[in-house]
């Protein structure tokens, strides 16, 4: 993670956290929270389907792009807002 | 009696004409993304100029999860993954490649290929529904008429 300059938008999340806890382990137990707030801002998809006459198979990929956010902790939550 | 049914056939040609007349509402149209059949519908506001895109994406848990909690994040995230690909294919198109492979006047082989890569930004995720092992994301995103 690199230090980075913006301006705090209205788009924020909470995430429950442990008071010793780190951002990186806040961010493993709700990561499915967080992947859903990432990628409504925005994500890349990147999708292969083939169709034979034997067999078919498909690949979705999902990458979020790199972006910054402001984190802000108490001994409760960790407030999460993008910046932009 | 003549005159009755003249009456009716009048009534119902004025009817007619006017069901025909009274379709000033615009009809939306269902427009299918064509490699799973999932409907895709386009709605125009004419107020604010805006394209609404709705879709579904559907994902299934995997058979083998350490809990039911990880089959249903795993299926989401593949309903996620589904969804934002309907969008891509809805917005920017979608590349096709078949190939048929044919010998001694036989089809051998036939292949079909897809393809899409994009970036969506501001999509939504309305609804999420997750039954018998298969998680239902509705997805939405608005554009204007120039980011179409």
């Amino acid at each position: 993670m690199t230090p980075c300059t913006g301006i705090k938008t209205n788009n924020f999340e909470f995430f429950s956290r442990q008071p010793s806890e780190s951002l990186e382990t806040t961010l493993h137990h709700h990561e499915e929270e967080f992947f859903t707030f990432a990628s409504q801002q925005a994500v890349n998809i990147q999708s292969h389907q083939n169709v034979d006459t034997k067999m078919q198979n498909s690949t979705d990929t999902l990458t979020l792009p790199t972006h910054c956010y402001a984190v802000e902790f108490n001994d409760e939550n960790a407030k999460i807002t993008l910046l932009k | 009696m003549k005159y009755s049914l003249f009456l009716a056939f009048i009534l119902s040609v004025s009817s007619l004409y006017a069901g025909v007349l009274s379709s000033d509402t615009p009809t939306v149209r269902c427009v299918y993304s064509g490699t799973d059949g999932n409907c895709v519908q386009p709605s125009l506001s004419a107020s604010q100029k805006l394209i609404v895109v709705t879709v579904f994406g559907q994902g299934v848990a995997p058979t083998v999860t350490a809990s039911p909690a990880q089959a249903y994040a795993l299926a989401k995230r593949a309903a996620l993954a589904d969804g934002y690909r309907q969008i891509a294919e809805r917005i920017m198109g979608v590349h096709v490649e078949g190939q048929d492979t044919v010998k001694n006047m036989m089809l051998q082989r036939s292949t079909i290929s897809t393809s899409v890569d994009a970036m969506v930004r501001g999509a939504n995720v309305l609804d999420t529904t997750f039954k018998d092992g298969l998680c239902e994301v509705e997805l939405e995103i608005v554009l204007s008429y120039s980011q179409f």
